[in-house]
Protein backbone atom coordinates (compact mmCIF):
# COMPACT_ATOMS: atom_id res chain seq x y z
CA UNK A 1 0.00 0.00 0.00
CA UNK A 2 1.35 3.50 -1.24
CA UNK A 3 2.36 5.80 1.91
CA UNK A 4 2.70 9.55 2.06
CA UNK A 5 7.09 10.20 2.73
CA UNK A 6 7.67 11.86 6.10
CA UNK A 7 7.36 15.77 6.27
CA UNK A 8 11.18 16.13 5.90
CA UNK A 9 11.09 14.51 2.53
CA UNK A 10 9.57 17.30 1.15
CA UNK A 11 11.67 19.92 2.76
CA UNK A 12 14.70 21.80 1.29
CA UNK A 13 16.82 21.09 4.06
CA UNK A 14 20.01 20.09 1.96
CA UNK A 15 20.03 23.08 0.04
CA UNK A 16 22.26 25.92 1.29
CA UNK A 17 20.80 29.03 2.65
CA UNK A 18 22.25 32.61 2.54
CA UNK A 19 21.36 35.79 3.81
CA UNK A 20 19.61 38.52 1.73
CA UNK A 21 19.86 42.24 2.89
CA UNK A 22 18.18 43.41 5.28
CA UNK A 23 17.78 46.34 8.01
CA UNK A 24 17.18 46.35 11.99
CA UNK A 25 15.92 48.24 14.57
CA UNK A 26 15.41 47.98 18.48
CA UNK A 27 11.90 48.33 19.49
CA UNK A 28 11.60 47.12 23.02
CA UNK A 29 13.28 44.61 24.95
CA UNK A 30 14.82 41.93 22.99
CA UNK A 31 12.40 43.00 20.15
CA UNK A 32 13.33 43.92 16.75
CA UNK A 33 11.84 45.19 13.78
CA UNK A 34 13.44 43.39 10.64
CA UNK A 35 13.11 45.19 7.03
CA UNK A 36 13.97 43.51 3.92
CA UNK A 37 15.56 45.69 0.67
CA UNK A 38 11.70 46.69 -0.29
CA UNK A 39 10.23 48.02 3.48
CA UNK A 40 8.80 44.79 4.05
CA UNK A 41 9.15 43.79 7.81
CA UNK A 42 8.31 41.34 10.65
CA UNK A 43 8.82 41.47 14.14
CA UNK A 44 12.04 39.18 15.98
CA UNK A 45 12.86 38.39 19.23
CA UNK A 46 16.84 38.92 19.88
CA UNK A 47 16.96 35.36 20.23
CA UNK A 48 15.27 34.67 16.65
CA UNK A 49 17.85 37.43 15.37
CA UNK A 50 20.53 35.91 16.24
CA UNK A 51 19.68 32.45 15.09
CA UNK A 52 19.14 33.84 11.67
CA UNK A 53 21.99 36.27 11.26
CA UNK A 54 24.42 32.85 12.16
CA UNK A 55 21.75 30.79 9.60
CA UNK A 56 20.80 28.65 12.80
CA UNK A 57 17.09 27.89 10.84
CA UNK A 58 15.77 25.09 8.94
CA UNK A 59 12.77 24.19 7.43
CA UNK A 60 9.74 23.27 9.68
CA UNK A 61 11.32 25.37 12.89
CA UNK A 62 9.10 28.13 11.74
CA UNK A 63 11.80 30.82 11.51
CA UNK A 64 12.67 29.47 8.63
CA UNK A 65 9.37 30.19 7.12
CA UNK A 66 9.21 33.25 8.33
CA UNK A 67 12.12 34.69 7.42
CA UNK A 68 11.36 33.10 3.81
CA UNK A 69 8.96 34.55 3.22
CA UNK A 70 10.29 37.98 4.04
CA UNK A 71 12.80 37.96 1.66
CA UNK A 72 15.07 37.74 4.17
CA UNK A 73 16.55 34.61 3.40
CA UNK A 74 17.22 32.73 0.40
CA UNK A 75 18.09 29.44 -0.80
CA UNK A 76 21.79 29.81 -2.64
CA UNK A 77 21.29 28.65 -5.71
CA UNK A 78 17.73 30.25 -6.03
CA UNK A 79 17.37 33.12 -7.80
CA UNK A 80 14.07 33.65 -8.15
CA UNK A 81 14.11 35.75 -4.88
CA UNK A 82 17.02 37.96 -6.48
CA UNK A 83 15.19 38.82 -9.31
CA UNK A 84 11.93 39.62 -7.52
CA UNK A 85 13.43 41.96 -4.92
CA UNK A 86 15.23 44.03 -7.84
CA UNK A 87 11.82 43.59 -9.54
CA UNK A 88 10.12 44.79 -6.45
CA UNK A 89 12.87 47.75 -6.17
CA UNK A 90 12.62 48.77 -9.58
CA UNK A 91 9.00 49.59 -9.49
CA UNK A 92 9.74 51.32 -5.94
CA UNK A 93 12.65 53.36 -7.25
CA UNK A 94 10.96 53.96 -10.70
CA UNK A 95 10.86 57.62 -10.26
CA UNK A 96 14.88 57.88 -10.46
CA UNK A 97 14.65 57.49 -14.09
CA UNK A 98 12.79 60.49 -14.80
CA UNK A 99 14.04 63.84 -13.68
CA UNK A 100 10.68 65.04 -11.62
CA UNK A 101 7.88 66.93 -13.25
CA UNK A 102 6.78 68.58 -10.30
CA UNK A 103 8.99 72.49 -9.44
CA UNK A 104 7.45 73.59 -5.91
CA UNK A 105 7.97 77.61 -5.98
CA UNK A 106 7.48 79.32 -2.79
CA UNK A 107 6.73 82.84 -4.00
CA UNK A 108 6.71 84.09 -0.59
CA UNK A 109 6.96 82.97 2.99
CA UNK A 110 3.96 86.17 4.40
CA UNK A 111 0.56 85.38 5.22
CA UNK A 112 -2.25 87.16 7.02
CA UNK A 113 -3.19 84.57 8.53
CA UNK A 114 -2.47 82.26 11.48
CA UNK A 115 -3.94 79.13 10.95
CA UNK A 116 -3.53 76.58 13.84
CA UNK A 117 -2.96 73.38 11.61
CA UNK A 118 -0.31 74.81 9.35
CA UNK A 119 3.09 74.04 9.74
CA UNK A 120 4.76 76.20 7.04
CA UNK A 121 7.05 79.15 8.67
CA UNK A 122 5.13 82.82 8.63
CA UNK A 123 6.08 86.25 8.12
CA UNK A 124 4.41 89.27 8.30
CA UNK A 125 5.58 91.57 6.82
CA UNK A 126 8.97 93.04 4.97
CA UNK A 127 7.82 92.41 1.39
CA UNK A 128 11.65 92.76 -0.14
CA UNK A 129 12.74 89.99 2.27
CA UNK A 130 10.22 87.48 2.02
CA UNK A 131 8.93 87.67 -1.34
CA UNK A 132 10.79 85.42 -4.36
CA UNK A 133 12.84 87.98 -6.46
CA UNK A 134 12.09 88.36 -10.10
CA UNK A 135 15.95 87.06 -11.20
CA UNK A 136 15.52 83.96 -8.29
CA UNK A 137 11.81 83.14 -10.03
CA UNK A 138 13.70 83.53 -13.73
CA UNK A 139 16.66 81.44 -13.03
CA UNK A 140 13.81 78.78 -11.09
CA UNK A 141 11.87 78.51 -14.71
CA UNK A 142 14.97 78.02 -16.48
CA UNK A 143 15.89 75.05 -14.35
CA UNK A 144 12.43 73.99 -14.26
CA UNK A 145 12.01 73.97 -17.86
CA UNK A 146 15.54 72.25 -18.30
CA UNK A 147 13.91 69.41 -17.44
CA UNK A 148 13.61 66.42 -19.75
CA UNK A 149 9.95 65.22 -18.86
CA UNK A 150 7.06 64.93 -20.75
CA UNK A 151 4.93 66.92 -18.83
CA UNK A 152 6.08 70.20 -16.25
CA UNK A 153 3.61 71.17 -13.32
CA UNK A 154 4.97 74.00 -11.43
CA UNK A 155 3.33 74.77 -7.89
CA UNK A 156 3.54 78.27 -6.40
CA UNK A 157 3.03 77.92 -2.41
CA UNK A 158 3.84 80.39 0.58
CA UNK A 159 3.38 81.56 2.88
CA UNK A 160 0.33 82.54 1.09
CA UNK A 161 1.33 82.47 -2.84
CA UNK A 162 -1.40 84.62 -3.70
CA UNK A 163 0.09 87.58 -1.89
CA UNK A 164 2.45 87.74 -4.19
CA UNK A 165 0.07 87.22 -6.85
CA UNK A 166 1.69 89.18 -9.64
CA UNK A 167 4.74 87.09 -9.68
CA UNK A 168 2.48 84.39 -10.34
CA UNK A 169 0.89 86.01 -13.32
CA UNK A 170 4.26 86.99 -14.40
CA UNK A 171 5.53 83.73 -14.23
CA UNK A 172 2.46 82.38 -16.18
CA UNK A 173 2.72 84.78 -18.97
CA UNK A 174 6.59 84.87 -19.42
CA UNK A 175 6.50 81.27 -20.06
CA UNK A 176 3.26 79.76 -20.75
CA UNK A 177 3.60 80.69 -24.55
CA UNK A 178 7.02 79.76 -25.07
CA UNK A 179 6.07 76.00 -23.89
CA UNK A 180 2.06 76.15 -25.24
CA UNK A 181 3.12 74.57 -28.19
CA UNK A 182 4.65 71.68 -26.45
CA UNK A 183 2.14 70.98 -24.15
CA UNK A 184 4.01 70.02 -21.43
CA UNK A 185 3.27 73.07 -18.66
CA UNK A 186 0.62 72.84 -16.09
CA UNK A 187 0.86 75.21 -13.17
CA UNK A 188 -1.24 75.17 -9.67
CA UNK A 189 -1.78 77.18 -6.58
CA UNK A 190 -1.53 76.18 -3.60
CA UNK A 191 -3.04 78.89 -1.33
CA UNK A 192 -1.93 78.72 2.55
CA UNK A 193 -4.77 79.16 3.95
CA UNK A 194 -8.55 77.27 4.39
CA UNK A 195 -11.11 79.49 2.04
CA UNK A 196 -12.96 79.94 5.14
CA UNK A 197 -10.48 82.44 6.49
CA UNK A 198 -8.73 83.64 3.47
CA UNK A 199 -9.04 87.28 2.90
CA UNK A 200 -11.71 88.52 0.31
CA UNK A 201 -8.79 90.44 -1.77
CA UNK A 202 -6.92 86.35 -2.13
CA UNK A 203 -10.59 85.26 -2.82
CA UNK A 204 -10.97 87.40 -5.32
CA UNK A 205 -7.42 86.87 -7.27
CA UNK A 206 -8.80 83.51 -6.74
CA UNK A 207 -12.06 83.54 -8.40
CA UNK A 208 -10.46 85.97 -11.53
CA UNK A 209 -8.01 83.45 -11.93
CA UNK A 210 -10.56 80.48 -12.27
CA UNK A 211 -12.76 81.95 -14.30
CA UNK A 212 -9.90 82.75 -16.74
CA UNK A 213 -7.34 80.40 -17.05
CA UNK A 214 -7.88 76.69 -18.22
CA UNK A 215 -4.26 76.18 -17.05
CA UNK A 216 -3.75 76.89 -14.02
CA UNK A 217 -5.59 74.70 -11.25
CA UNK A 218 -6.70 74.93 -7.52
CA UNK A 219 -4.75 72.86 -4.81
CA UNK A 220 -6.82 72.22 -1.69
CA UNK A 221 -6.71 71.26 1.50
CA UNK A 222 -8.91 71.05 3.95
CA UNK A 223 -12.94 70.46 3.40
CA UNK A 224 -13.81 71.71 -0.36
CA UNK A 225 -17.56 72.62 0.23
CA UNK A 226 -16.34 74.87 2.94
CA UNK A 227 -13.66 76.02 1.40
CA UNK A 228 -15.81 77.03 -2.23
CA UNK A 229 -18.26 78.25 0.58
CA UNK A 230 -16.26 81.95 1.25
CA UNK A 231 -15.11 82.02 -2.38
CA UNK A 232 -18.52 83.38 -2.83
CA UNK A 233 -18.85 82.08 -5.97
CA UNK A 234 -22.06 81.42 -8.02
CA UNK A 235 -21.09 78.21 -9.33
CA UNK A 236 -18.20 76.64 -7.79
CA UNK A 237 -15.43 74.77 -9.18
CA UNK A 238 -15.58 71.79 -10.09
CA UNK A 239 -13.73 69.09 -8.00
CA UNK A 240 -10.93 67.18 -10.34
CA UNK A 241 -9.18 65.19 -7.97
CA UNK B 1 58.98 58.03 25.72
CA UNK B 2 55.35 58.16 24.22
CA UNK B 3 53.03 60.88 24.98
CA UNK B 4 49.36 59.65 25.88
CA UNK B 5 47.24 61.81 23.60
CA UNK B 6 45.96 64.78 24.98
CA UNK B 7 42.57 64.16 24.33
CA UNK B 8 42.71 61.00 26.61
CA UNK B 9 44.70 63.07 29.64
CA UNK B 10 41.42 63.54 31.38
CA UNK B 11 40.89 59.63 31.64
CA UNK B 12 38.50 60.24 35.49
CA UNK B 13 35.00 60.62 34.42
CA UNK B 14 33.14 63.14 36.00
CA UNK B 15 30.49 62.88 38.24
CA UNK B 16 27.56 62.86 35.82
CA UNK B 17 29.59 61.22 32.69
CA UNK B 18 29.71 57.85 32.01
CA UNK B 19 32.88 56.11 30.50
CA UNK B 20 32.74 52.98 28.83
CA UNK B 21 35.91 51.69 27.03
CA UNK B 22 36.14 49.38 24.31
CA UNK B 23 38.91 47.10 23.12
CA UNK B 24 40.26 49.05 19.46
CA UNK B 25 41.18 45.36 17.92
CA UNK B 26 37.80 44.19 17.83
CA UNK B 27 35.27 47.33 18.48
CA UNK B 28 34.92 49.24 14.80
CA UNK B 29 35.19 53.26 15.51
CA UNK B 30 32.61 53.57 13.13
CA UNK B 31 29.77 51.23 15.29
CA UNK B 32 30.94 53.52 17.99
CA UNK B 33 30.57 56.33 15.53
CA UNK B 34 27.01 55.25 15.01
CA UNK B 35 25.76 54.67 18.41
CA UNK B 36 27.18 57.69 19.17
CA UNK B 37 25.08 59.63 16.50
CA UNK B 38 21.77 57.61 17.58
CA UNK B 39 22.40 59.22 21.23
CA UNK B 40 21.61 62.54 20.50
CA UNK B 41 19.18 63.83 22.25
CA UNK B 42 19.60 62.16 24.90
CA UNK B 43 23.17 62.16 25.70
CA UNK B 44 26.15 63.51 24.09
CA UNK B 45 29.04 61.29 23.39
CA UNK B 46 33.26 62.10 23.22
CA UNK B 47 35.14 58.67 21.13
CA UNK B 48 38.75 59.04 22.50
CA UNK B 49 41.39 56.73 21.74
CA UNK B 50 43.76 55.63 24.56
CA UNK B 51 46.25 53.47 24.08
CA UNK B 52 44.52 50.07 22.67
CA UNK B 53 41.06 51.54 23.41
CA UNK B 54 38.85 53.43 22.79
CA UNK B 55 37.16 55.35 25.49
CA UNK B 56 33.26 56.82 24.99
CA UNK B 57 32.35 59.48 27.58
CA UNK B 58 28.93 59.87 27.77
CA UNK B 59 26.68 62.58 29.34
CA UNK B 60 23.10 62.66 29.60
CA UNK B 61 21.65 65.59 28.23
CA UNK B 62 20.12 67.92 30.56
CA UNK B 63 17.25 68.66 28.54
CA UNK B 64 16.25 65.40 26.28
CA UNK B 65 14.47 65.81 23.45
CA UNK B 66 11.88 62.78 24.46
CA UNK B 67 11.96 60.95 28.13
CA UNK B 68 13.35 61.45 31.35
CA UNK B 69 17.21 62.11 32.28
CA UNK B 70 18.80 58.91 31.74
CA UNK B 71 20.51 57.74 34.62
CA UNK B 72 24.48 56.27 34.54
CA UNK B 73 23.42 53.28 34.32
CA UNK B 74 20.75 52.93 31.88
CA UNK B 75 22.54 55.55 29.56
CA UNK B 76 25.57 52.77 29.87
CA UNK B 77 22.94 50.29 29.15
CA UNK B 78 21.51 52.26 25.86
CA UNK B 79 24.87 52.91 24.40
CA UNK B 80 26.08 49.40 24.97
CA UNK B 81 22.64 48.15 23.13
CA UNK B 82 23.14 50.45 20.67
CA UNK B 83 26.73 49.54 19.61
CA UNK B 84 25.89 45.95 19.88
CA UNK B 85 23.17 46.90 17.44
CA UNK B 86 25.32 48.69 15.04
CA UNK B 87 27.99 45.70 15.26
CA UNK B 88 25.23 43.46 14.16
CA UNK B 89 24.32 45.55 11.55
CA UNK B 90 28.16 45.56 10.03
CA UNK B 91 27.85 41.63 10.29
CA UNK B 92 24.83 41.50 8.17
CA UNK B 93 26.33 43.95 5.50
CA UNK B 94 29.28 42.17 5.28
CA UNK B 95 27.50 38.85 4.71
CA UNK B 96 24.97 39.80 2.17
CA UNK B 97 26.93 43.20 0.59
CA UNK B 98 27.36 41.15 -2.33
CA UNK B 99 24.29 40.20 -3.53
CA UNK B 100 23.26 43.53 -2.89
CA UNK B 101 24.79 44.39 -5.43
CA UNK B 102 23.76 41.25 -7.19
CA UNK B 103 19.72 42.94 -6.71
CA UNK B 104 21.00 46.27 -7.49
CA UNK B 105 22.65 45.52 -10.67
CA UNK B 106 19.34 43.31 -11.67
CA UNK B 107 17.02 46.32 -10.63
CA UNK B 108 19.05 49.03 -12.16
CA UNK B 109 22.19 48.15 -14.29
CA UNK B 110 22.83 46.75 -17.35
CA UNK B 111 21.41 43.19 -16.54
CA UNK B 112 18.33 44.99 -15.86
CA UNK B 113 17.57 44.89 -19.59
CA UNK B 114 18.48 41.52 -19.88
CA UNK B 115 17.60 39.53 -16.40
CA UNK B 116 14.08 38.35 -18.53
CA UNK B 117 16.62 36.16 -20.33
CA UNK B 118 18.22 34.76 -17.55
CA UNK B 119 17.47 31.84 -15.78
Amino acid sequence: MARFLPPEAFGAATEAISLLPFNLERIGTSQYLVANMVGDFIRLTEDELNRLVDLRVRPGDGLFEKAYAAHLITGTNQKGQRQLLAARLRSRMSFLQQTTPLHIFVVTLRCEHSCPYCQVSRQSTDRSRFDMSEATAMRALDIAFASPAARIKIEFQGGEPLLNFPMIKDDCRRREGAVRQEGRLRHRVKPGALGRCRSRKANNILLSTLETSRRLSLSHSGDWELGCSSLVLSDAPKRTG
Amino acid sequence: MRHMLQAAKDFAPSPVEVAVDFDLSVQSLSALDAAAYRLIGTATCRVDRVGDRYVCRLTPSANPQKGAVLSSDDLKERFLNLVADENLRARVAEKTDGVRNVILALAFGSLAATQNDAG
